[in-house]
């Protein structure tokens, strides 16, 4: 062929021709893009980048010495120092075969380290199961740093899903410090901390009155707001348990099942259960319905079977069911009303012999009990308000008398208000009528009562600005007087269904009535001064120390008293209080009750705490009650409240990540321990050992002693009990150290 | 001794205010009686014409076992008072954030008198809420008038 | 295509040098400057200068500068072209292989390859890409070769040639 030259007539134009500078290429997510030093192949069969090789797909970044891309089947082979960087891990490996459509393949001598959490680890060979899909062989996991390898899970078979985070391992041996301190053939973990189902740390232990303890627990994770935990529990001296708990929470709804069944009882011979069921729902338009029932099936289930100190201590079981109402009366007015059912299962206490006088008396079931409360002020300057309830009392036993009460009881006062104090005179009548069971002293089944009460309640409030310690405060003085009056009128002979002497607080102090509920109308003409000076800081406002007295001068002998039986405190009359911050770091609350004449400490509460940072705090308290009866007698007597009793907690770092807790409630007239706790934990970067041991008073003479022992493996699990919640109650200001 | 009377009625930086409180709870009715009593902020009952918004985001009472007896039953109980408030302005941005306050009280407690006890433990909450709700106002009253002058200018 | 291999080529430019035949070793070199436009078939190249040596049985051997030369041929039984942009084309005729010198890019339909070498064999399809990295040249920017394929919907995947 000859090559034919031909002038040109024009020049070309080069508009035909593209001069190539247009480099935007769009690239689009699921675009190749290979880097290299070299690349060669053939088109759209195979190319091998060779030199500081890199390839992007689909958010993923793979680099390496060398590799190899068949467009075709989009099938990538890799070696020479592999990464491996997607948006959720990282991978290195030696040989990486991999599609990146299906995401299937598999990577020889695998090490990855997941973004989220510091969850890392190596395996054999490392499966691509498609997106998001892995399979690690011969693998091993840990969130420990690379150069301390405290612990590690090595699974034969690790299935991990990134998208859900969460994993399976098969045959799993967990290696502590180089020692294998548990296998289990099967377990699934969330590595973030999700909400999953699954087996949670088994719970070990041993108790005088259930021998050995092992319950394995499974926490299914039923819907994003249901949960529930099913607890098989196998004990050596009573046989197999089954205990679960589910929990639900909605919009205006929550609610709690807790139901533990017992089938046969080595020692008893029986079936024993437990069953606490809560619901509560906020119905609209200020209606709120509540449930909340309790049976267990003998008196001695919760004291044999339970660690938790609020269950063991419980002697009534609630049984409630009520429908509560609050909303707006008006403009300037309130209204509540409620509706309960309410009875208790009495629990005697198992170890006292039965024919004892000191059985516990259950109390009155309210059958429904109806109660009203309104509230209406600014009615031409004086405010109303109207308390109501109508109750039928019914009594298992047949010697306690039965009836219906309805109280009334319309209040109005004046609120004399200027601009630094107030004056407040209240007139109210109480007006009781009740329809009982059987005749009551002279007056036969139906009697009322009606008791007038006239209270002046007054007060005003001086401040100044002051400096203490350097930083300054405003300081506040609050005087103020409270008058009441109510003439005394026979009630000996009515029955007392819900009624007894209140303690005497400051709360309780500035009321009318130191008989709480309705069965008993205090006869009183008394005035109680009190002087409240606060500490505010002048920027916020927020109360930093409380200081307070107050006393009570009675000006007759008071007439209406219940039996001893039904009061708790005596005749305290004085009352001084501190509370709040002293420094930055030592707080305290301190409360006493005297009688004033005799001079006698009726009631002190001492408390004082040390906490310079979080993780540090040391709390020292005392309780004194003085004894109500003189009935000393009784070992136990269930009705004497006297106490004595110190009560000391701490937590305290030593050494670098070592932390002690430890708490001593310590009954000095009983001279026994109430309820000890002492413990350590051991923090390290990626794990956290705890050992706990309590003891706990469950009835006369008769103790607990549980010992938890708990490994928690950052990020994977925890194995053994859970002691912080009982931390968390024994300790007040305790903080666990993240 | 350089005390004077600071007055029962103590002025906030706000003349209208919404109480945002959770429904069926006394504690929206008891702060707005308060703040009508004792300050001469008057309480509106819609957001709109409200130069600020107290939220009360919640306010629970809790128990928690203080004193056993011998025969390790309960002897005292601490009640606990916890309400979390936080005051936003008319166009939502935070003035004062999320702050809680904690009261405690003790109940004396025997299982012969528990329906007794419960009401005393009643009349405590309630006693430990008028409490809070007066903290609440004092510390509404240190605030500046000037972080509400602006927007309060355009309301009217 | 293939087939252009037979075409005659025209070449257009504002200058040309023609030679004769150089009895020694019976060869013929002409130089075309300025807008030279090369045409065999569906392959065409453009640049500022082709230098052009010819052999008595045909034409062998093209070497084309400017700045940014730019070639482009249709590929066989697909109505798509491949398109290439460097400083420096060498073309032969012979062996059918164009190698693209310095800022060298080579286009496919979407897919795009970036080096500072590429020789491209238009029969047997091997390409080969060097960065100016092992090249020892010193560029600016990364100096790695790039290489862009874009997903290939399956349906219009044709069979492969």
């Amino acid at each position: 062929e000859d090559t034919i030259v031909k002038p040109r007539q024009k020049p070309a134009s080069s508009a035909t021709v593209s001069t190539g500078n247009d480099t935007t290429v769009k690239t689009g997510p699921d675009t190749v893009t290979i880097k290299a030093d070299r690349v060669e192949g053939i088109y759209e069969q195979e190319m091998e980048a060779i030199g500081n090789a890199t390839l992007c797909h689909a958010g993923m970044t793979l680099t390496a010495d060398r590799m190899k891309y068949f467009p075709q089947s989009k099938d990538a082979e890799v070696t020479g120092n592999l990464h491996l960087d997607r948006k959720k891990d990282f991978i290195e490996g030696d040989y990486l075969k991999l599609n990146l459509d299906t995401q299937v393949g598999f990577l020889t001598e695998p090490r990855y380290t997941m973004k989220e959490g510091d969850g890392r680890g190596t395996g054999e060979r490392l499966f691509f199961e498609g997106k998001n899909q892995y399979r690690l062989k011969k693998g091993e996991y840990t969130t420990c740093p690379v150069d301390d390898e405290d612990w590690y899970i090595r699974a034969s078979d690790l299935k991990i899903d990134s998208e859900k985070e969460v994993g399976v391992a098969r045959n799993v041996s967990v290696v502590f410090k180089g020692v294998p301190i548990l296998y289990t053939p099967w377990l699934d973990f969330s590595y973030t901390g999700q909400r999953k189902s699954g087996f949670l740390a088994p719970v070990v232990g041993h108790t005088k009155r259930s021998g050995a303890d092992l319950a394995i627990p499974y926490y299914i994770n039923i819907a994003p707001n249901m949960d529930a935990t099913i607890a098989p529990r196998v004990m050596s001296e009573r046989g197999f348990m089954l205990s679960n708990e589910a929990r639900y929470i909605g919009h205006g709804v929550h609610g709690r099942v807790q139901a533990d069944v017992l089938p046969d009882d080595f020692d008893t011979h029986k079936t024993r259960y437990g069953i606490s069921f809560q619901h509560g729902q906020y119905l609209g338009h200020g209606w709120r319905g509540q449930l909340d029932y309790n049976r267990v099936s003998d008196d001695r289930f919760l004291r044999d079977l339970s660690n938790n100190l609020s269950q063991t201590s419980r002697t009534n079981l609630l049984q409630q069911a009520g429908l509560f109402y609050h909303g707006d009366l008006g403009l300037d007015g309130t209204v509540s009303f409620s509706a309960i059912a309410q009875r208790f299962q009495t629990l005697q206490d198992p170890f006292l012999p039965q024919n004892s006088n000191l059985l516990i008396i259950s109390p009155y079931k309210r059958l429904p009990q109806l109660t009203m409360n309104a509230i209406k002020r600014n009615v031409a300057g004086m405010d109303f308000g109207l308390n109501a309830t109508w109750t039928n009392f019914a009594h298992s036993s047949a010697d306690r008398t039965e009836g219906r009460r309805l109280t009334l009881y319309p209040t109005v006062s004046v609120p004399f208000r200027n601009s630094y104090g107030f004056i407040t005179p209240k007139f109210g009548l109480h007006y009781t009528q009740y329809a009982l069971s059987d005749n009551v002293g002279t007056v036969g089944s139906n009697t009322d009562r009606v008791v007038p009460i006239v209270s002046l309640d007054s007060g005003v409030i001086f401040d100044r600005n002051v400096s203490i310690g350097g930083n300054n405060y405003i300081q506040t003085l609050e005087p103020r007087a409270f008058y009441v009056y109510a003439p005394f009128k026979d009630q000996s002979f009515l029955p007392n269904f819900d009624s007894a002497e209140s303690d005497f607080s400051f709360a309780q102090m500035l009321t009318e009535n130191r008989f709480s509920g309705h069965d008993r109308i205090n006869d009183a003409n008394q005035i109680t001064l009190a002087l409240t000076s606060r500490l505010l800081e002048p920027s916020t406002g927020i109360e930093r120390l409380r200081a307070a007295v107050g006393q009570q001068f009675r000006f007759i002998d008071r007439r209406v008293i219940l039996d001893s039986s039904q009061v708790t405190s005596r005749r305290a009359d004085f009352i001084a209080a501190l509370a709040g911050r002293i420094t930055r770091e030592i707080s305290t609350d301190v409360n006493i009750q005297l009688d004033q004449q005799s001079l006698r400490t009726e009631k002190i509460r001492a408390g004082i705490s040390y906490q310079p940072e979080l993780g540090k705090v040391i709390n020292l308290g005392y309780r004194y009650t003085r004894d109500v009866q003189e009935r000393l007698d009784i070992p136990d007597n269930q009705l004497n409240t006297a106490i004595k009793q110190v009560d000391t907690s701490i937590q305290w770092p030593f050494f670098s990540n070592w932390h002690t807790v430890a708490r001593v409630n310590y009954s000095l007239r009983d001279d026994r321990l109430l309820a000890g706790l002492a413990g350590f934990e051991y923090i390290s970067c990626c794990y956290k050992f705890r050992v706990v041991v309590q003891k706990l008073t469950t009835a006369t003479s008769r103790s607990t002693t549980a010992v938890f022992v708990q490994l928690e493996l950052n990020g994977l699990m925890n194995i053994g009990s859970n002691p912080l919640r009982v931390l968390e109650q024994s300790i007040p200001g305790y903080a666990s150290i993240y | 001794c350089g005390f004077k009377l600071r007055g029962q009625i103590s002025s906030l930086p706000f003349e209208t205010l919404y109480i945002a409180a959770p429904p069926g709870h006394t504690i929206g009715s008891d702060l707005r009686r308060a703040i009508d009593a004792t300050t001469t902020t008057k309480i509106v009952d819609s957001v709109d014409n409200a130069e600020a918004v107290l939220q009360v985001l919640n306010a629970n009472n809790e128990r928690r076992i203080l004193s056993l007896s011998g025969g390790g039953r309960v002897r005292e109980f601490e009640l606990i008072f916890r309400i979390t408030t936080r005051l936003i302005d008319s166009k939502g941005n935070e003035i004062v954030p999320e702050n809680t306050i904690t009261l405690l009280r003790i109940l004396p407690f025997l299982d012969a008198q528990i329906l007794a006890k419960e009401a005393e433990e009643q009349m405590l909450y309630q006693d430990m809420q008028a409490d809070a709700v007066q903290q609440i106002i004092w510390r509404l009253s240190t605030l500046q008038k000037s972080r509400f002058k602006p927007e309060a200018a355009s309301i009217q | 295509e293939r087939s252009d291999r037979d075409k005659p080529i025209y070449l257009e430019a504002d200058r040309a040098t023609v030679e004769d035949i150089n009895r020694k070793d019976s060869t013929r070199v002409s130089v075309f400057t300025g807008n030279v436009i090369l045409t065999q078939g569906t392959l065409r190249i453009s640049a500022d200068k082709i230098v052009i040596k010819e052999d008595i049985n045909g034409f062998r051997h093209a070497t084309a500068t400017g700045n940014l030369v730019s070639f482009r041929q249709k590929r066989d039984g697909v109505d798509e072209y491949v398109e290439g942009w460097s400083k420096r084309v060498e073309y032969d005729n012979k062996i059918d292989k164009i190698e693209l010198f310095k800022q060298a890019r080579l286009r496919r339909g979407e897919d795009e390859v970036n080096g500072d070498y590429i020789s491209y064999n238009m029969n047997s399809e091997f390409f080969q890409v060097i960065g100016s990295h092992e090249r020892g040249e010193q560029t600016d920017t990364d100096n790695r070769v790039r290489i862009i394929i874009q997903p290939k919907n399956k349906s219009a995947e044709s069979s492969s040639e």
